[in-house]
């Protein structure tokens, strides 16, 4: 199979997604009963028979969102399918991270099992031993054997484990893009970048106004090959005001204002919204581009953070009106 | 309550006595009842008002909760609350008016700066604004209901003492006093009657 037959198939699954008003009545539902009724109508039918709770709808959307992404992964191949499993490694960074922030506090494999999505049905790392740990260092052990370099000093400080999580994720992403034999390689390395930027934009302002000091913003902050680098937003850092970010970077403006603010859940929904912004509108030339399949990921991360979103609002008893706004359209 | 009574002079000033204790104890119960009640009072007035900022408090902590909840999901949101250290309180009794009242201290308090990523940091840190507001509020409805109660067993007893035992003793000593009078003025007739008989025995002497 080739990468054309893996872009045409992210076309045909784009079409799958649900549409804007779909979602819309969705999010009009009275109780949850009534946004399964609606949503079982979908493709999301058959795995949500079994759900009664709100837990177990995350669940089975989760685990929905894992099956989408691995069925992408089956008709990928060689460099392609490397730079997707790459890719798609930050569901499992995500898992990891709650591994460690549990492991920390000493939780049983059966709590943990509980709260991980199946990553591993995307070509991931068995979690099985990380599971089975007895402590955190024993998680740390195994996490640096599988190829986590960036652990390689970090003790037990749940924070730097994180960050080193991500930095070792995304410079996984920028070596794999390189190996990319598609025109399209720039595009995505931008939008990668642009990805790192609001994350290092989020914690540095989110950390000014926390008054955290300049030695924790530069552990946390990631490199960023493609976009804003650490040493000048480290400078900025340096300055104690907030505002000068937005003067430096107005493309971020919306983003540093809300975390100026404080309103930190929202960061997260504008940050997926300039992301899926950013996509949308990259005019692409030709039909056959390896853009649209990042294009389709990031559909599909939306589609299941917009769902997930929903059952839990509505579940919270949030306003319809409301609740609206929490969607990414 | 069912008071064996012999009508005797000591009786008498046996129960006076009694009385008297009790009239004693209706005072200090009736003193301690004004304390706990002035007591009571301070506290509900410091309760008022910290209420309502625990309440409206909890009640934003909750809906941003909810919005962090719905928008990263419950694994993160489980996940990130177990980050951070636990809080360590002490609950050791305290005495106000011989009443035990919990004293609640902060043996450890988790440090919220720089110990959560800062998407988390806000919600962290208003929680653990949130806790300490809910250790007093805690601290005082206790001591209120430890007061109350109390206060509620001592008004039975001011009550009983008042209503009662005090009534039944007063009526009690009223009996034998006048059964000991009842009894004084037959003896008085009797050697009255006596010295009439003899004064007429002497006469016809």
């Amino acid at each position: 199979m080739s990468v054309t037959y893996l872009i045409c198939k992210s076309h045909a699954l784009e079409s799958r997604l649900l549409s804007k008003s779909f979602v819309l009545e969705l999010a009009s539902s009275n109780t949850l009963g009534e946004f399964l009724d609606k949503l079982s109508q979908t493709s999301y039918g058959p795995r949500l028979r079994e759900s009664r709770d709100v837990w177990s709808v995350e669940k089975a959307l989760g685990e929905e969102f894992i099956n989408r992404l691995a069925m992408l992964l089956k008709i990928s191949y060689e460099n392609a399918r490397n730079f997707l499993k790459v890719f798609l490694k930050r569901n499992e960074i995500q898992n990891l991270i709650w591994i460690v922030r549990m492991k920390k506090r000493g939780a049983s494999k059966e709590e943990i099992e509980r709260e991980l999505l199946p990553t591993w049905e995307l070509d991931g790392m068995d979690l099985t031993p990380l599971l089975e740990a007895e402590s955190l260092d024993d998680v740390l052990s195994s996490l640096k054997r599988a190829g986590y370099e960036e652990l390689a000093k970090i003790k037990d400080d749940v924070l730097l484990i994180e960050a080193a999580l991500k930095q070792s994720y995304y410079r996984q992403v920028f070596e794999s893009i390189n190996k990319l034999s598609i025109a399209d390689k720039e595009d995505i390395r931008k939008l990668i970048g642009v990805e790192l930027d609001l994350q290092n934009l989020r914690t540095c302002v989110g950390a000014l106004m926390q008054k955290y000091s300049r030695e924790f913003v530069e552990k946390f902050l990631l490199e960023n090959p493609r976009g804003i680098s650490k040493r000048r937003l480290l400078a900025l850092f340096s300055k104690g005001n907030p505002n000068l970010f937005i003067e430096y970077f107005p493309r971020y403006a919306p983003i540093i204002r809300l975390a100026i603010a404080g309103e930190d859940w929202r960061l997260e929904l504008e940050s997926l919204k300039i992301l899926k912004k950013k996509a949308d509108l990259k005019k692409i030339p030709k039909y056959i581009s390896f853009f649209y399949v990042i294009r389709y990921l990031l559909d599909l991360e939306i589609e299941y953070r917009n769902l997930r979103s929903l059952a839990l609002a509505t579940y919270h008893g949030i306003p319809v009106e409301r609740r609206k706004r929490l969607l990414v359209l | 309550m069912s008071i064996s009574i012999r009508y005797t002079k000591g009786f008498l000033l046996d129960f006076k006595r009694r009385l008297e204790f009790i009239r004693d104890a209706h005072q200090l119960l009736e003193m301690k009842r004004d304390q706990l009640i002035r007591k009571l009072k301070a506290l509900v007035e410091e309760l008022k008002p910290l209420r309502e900022k625990v309440e409206k408090e909890i009640e934003e902590l909750y809906g941003e909760l909810a919005l962090f909840h719905v928008v990263y999901g419950t694994q993160e949101l489980r996940t990130a609350s177990i980050i951070g250290e636990s809080m360590e309180v002490e609950v050791l009794p305290k005495s106000v008016i011989g009443i035990s009242v919990p004293l609640i201290t902060k043996i450890k308090v988790p440090e919220v700066k720089e110990k959560y990523p800062p998407h988390i940091a806000s919600l962290a840190e208003k929680m653990a604004s949130a806790i300490n507001d809910l250790i007093k509020l805690a601290e005082i409805e206790t001591s209120i209901e430890n007061l109350a109660e109390d206060l509620q067993r001592t008004n039975v007893r001011v009550n009983a003492l008042e209503k009662a035992v005090i009534p039944q003793y007063e009526s009690l000593i009223k009996r034998i006093q006048d059964a000991l009078d009842h009894e004084m003025l037959e003896e008085f007739m009797r050697v009255k009657l006596v010295k009439n008989v003899l004064i007429k025995k002497r006469g016809e002497v």
